[in-house]
């Protein structure tokens, strides 16, 4: 299947030596990819620089089969683009917005747009400056929807918007896919990444530490395990992929990753009572890499 | 065309303001211009003062036509200023101030070019500012025709004409000023210094003792409504030159907005 987005290497440094390093993707056409990583971590660095609004220090990336450092108005032409802290003009209503995008795009045709505004409950009428923020936001996703774009590239799409105003939206990208439409969405809201993506990168200090299936990610590389003893309790803490090692009273919990043959060789000496192994949360799995930070 | 009337709407109300005040600004020194159609006080006054002075007090024209030299030194002297200030201003709102609020995400967003996005604004502020020459020089003649006087129409387009080539480029610098400043005052107090410099410049040159030359190295020494308003001469020169700097100055505004993080 062709490409929808392709990175390699891509890289992105500012002067402060922040940014992203070493990107790469390959999500293939009505794909929906979503893009985790806590604040900072460089989720908009990267949709800044497939779209060719930032000057990619390094690598090279295609969208829709376009280079983004030379097609950049042909790759912004086929996208559909959710700025994370969409700034509007306060003096303009969403109608205006919509007319101002819609003739800059050349698209004549308002059917698709004017579809996607009654699904989302967007306030035509009122000026922007009189929206709530959830409400800003849903003109915003209308803006990024309403030339029905090959890729769409969204930072936070919910952000802001109340539980049935998401509910819609992800309905509404499920629908998009289905149309062969190729979603990029970045998100801290691991709930939300987990029910919608079809595969997830997690993106850590400007590194893009793993791209897999949310299910796959989810087994393979972490398990929550639960050991339960009758006496003293064995000290685990030098076996390799351990992490999180917490005693109490008869019992030790913690995760696992990778290779779970040291642990089985440690177990084998101090064999526990009881045994619980679970698939951890992607919750889990985010602090996991993340080190325990916060999302 | 869709960028430039945005841009056109965006400076509407600021337009409006400055069209207001530059046009009360004309009336009141006008009000008093049948006092001074025929004075010979003025022409007295003028052989006065010592020479390096008579330059900028119109020199020739305040002697030959005293009203239009009185019209000179109280208002037609500082209109590029006084446009220049809109022009500075104007460039750092729709440039820095759109940068700092994030709204070039939106607009690029869209298929466009920087170097579109950017003209059609240049393009926008350059019309907006025709139109307050227009305004003013309209309101000059109105008032004097309404007062009886009869202006030198075709003189006072030239004028006209002449000083929106020097607010052109205070225009282009200011876009490039703005393009360049890390924010929105910044951007703003360039736009401003770069309206007021050449002014004070202009001036110091014209009272010092130094040779005359020095003038052209800033804009405001290409605006001489005196010569035009004797001569009636079309300023093809300063139009070549304004305009090669306006262009060049654009040239440098587009390069720095197309290295620059938005």
């Amino acid at each position: 299947m062709t490409a929808a987005i392709e990175a390699h290497d891509l890289a992105k440094v500012y002067g402060n030596g922040r940014g992203v390093l070493g990107i790469d993707l390959d999500i293939p056409q009505g794909e929906l990819f979503g893009f985790l990583g806590p604040n900072g971590a460089g989720k908009t660095t990267t949709i800044r620089s497939l779209l060719g609004l930032s000057r990619i220090t390094g690598g090279t990336a295609r969208v829709a089969g376009k280079d983004v450092v030379h097609q950049s108005v042909d790759v912004r032409r086929v996208t559909g683009y959710l700025p994370g802290d969409p700034a509007l003009y306060d003096n303009m209503t969403g109608k205006q917005h919509l007319d101002l995008a819609l003739s800059l795009r050349g698209v004549l045709n308002r059917r698709h747009a004017l579809e996607v505004a009654e699904r989302l409950g967007v306030e035509m009428d009122r000026k922007v400056r009189q929206l709530s923020r959830g409400n800003r936001q849903k003109v915003a996703i209308l803006l990024a929807l309403a030339h029905d774009p090959e890729v769409l590239l969204l930072d936070e799409p919910t952000s802001g918007l109340d539980p049935l105003a998401q509910d819609e939206f992800r309905k509404l990208l499920r629908e998009l896919q289905r149309g062969g439409r190729t979603i990029f969405f970045s998100s801290h809201v691991l709930p939300e990444v987990q029910a919608l993506s079809d595969r997830v990168g997690i993106i850590r200090d400007g590194r893009l530490v793993a791209v897999d299936t949310v299910e796959s990610l989810r087994r393979s590389r972490l398990r929550h395990v639960r050991l339960s003893y009758g006496g003293e309790l064995p000290d685990l803490s030098r076996v390799e992929g351990v992490r999180g090692l917490e005693s109490s009273g008869q019992e030790i919990t913690f995760h696992i990753a990778g290779d779970p043959g040291p642990l089985f060789r440690a177990l084998g000496e101090r064999p526990p009572t009881d045994v619980t192994i679970s698939e951890p949360s992607l919750e889990e799995v985010f602090r996991t890499y993340y080190g325990g930070q916060s999302s | 065309m869709t960028l430039y009337r945005m841009a056109l709407r965006q400076q509407f109300v600021s337009w409006i303001v400055w069209a207001i005040v530059i046009a009360l600004g004309v009336g009141t020194v006008a009000s008093a211009a049948p006092a001074v159609a025929n004075s010979r006080a003025l022409v007295a006054l003028m052989g006065s003062l010592p020479a390096s002075w008579r330059g900028v007090m119109g020199g020739a024209l305040m002697t030959q036509r005293p009203l239009d030299g009185y019209l000179y030194v109280k208002l037609v002297m500082y209109l590029p200023l006084l446009v220049g200030i809109f022009s500075g201003f104007q460039a750092s709102s729709l440039l820095a101030r759109e940068m700092e609020h994030r709204r070039f995400d939106f607009l690029l967003g869209m298929p466009l070019t920087r170097e579109r996005l950017l003209i059609s604004r240049f393009l926008a502020l350059a019309t907006a500012q025709a139109a307050l020459w227009a305004v003013t020089i309209g309101a000059l003649l109105a008032f004097l025709a309404q007062q009886g006087l009869h202006g030198d129409v075709v003189g006072y387009l030239l004028v006209g004409y002449s000083g929106f080539l020097v607010t052109l480029v205070t225009s282009a610098g200011a876009l490039w000023a703005s393009a360049l400043a890390r924010d929105y005052p910044t951007a703003a107090r360039w736009g401003l210094g770069i309206a007021a410099v050449p002014f004070v410049y202009d001036l110091t040159v014209r009272i010092a003792t130094v040779a005359q030359g020095w003038r052209y190295i800033l804009p405001y020494g290409y605006y001489d409504p005196p010569h035009l308003l004797l001569s009636h001469a079309f300023p093809w020169l300063e139009t070549a030159v304004l305009v090669a700097v306006s262009v060049v100055l654009t040239c440098g505004a587009l390069r720095s907005f197309a290295r620059r993080e938005v």
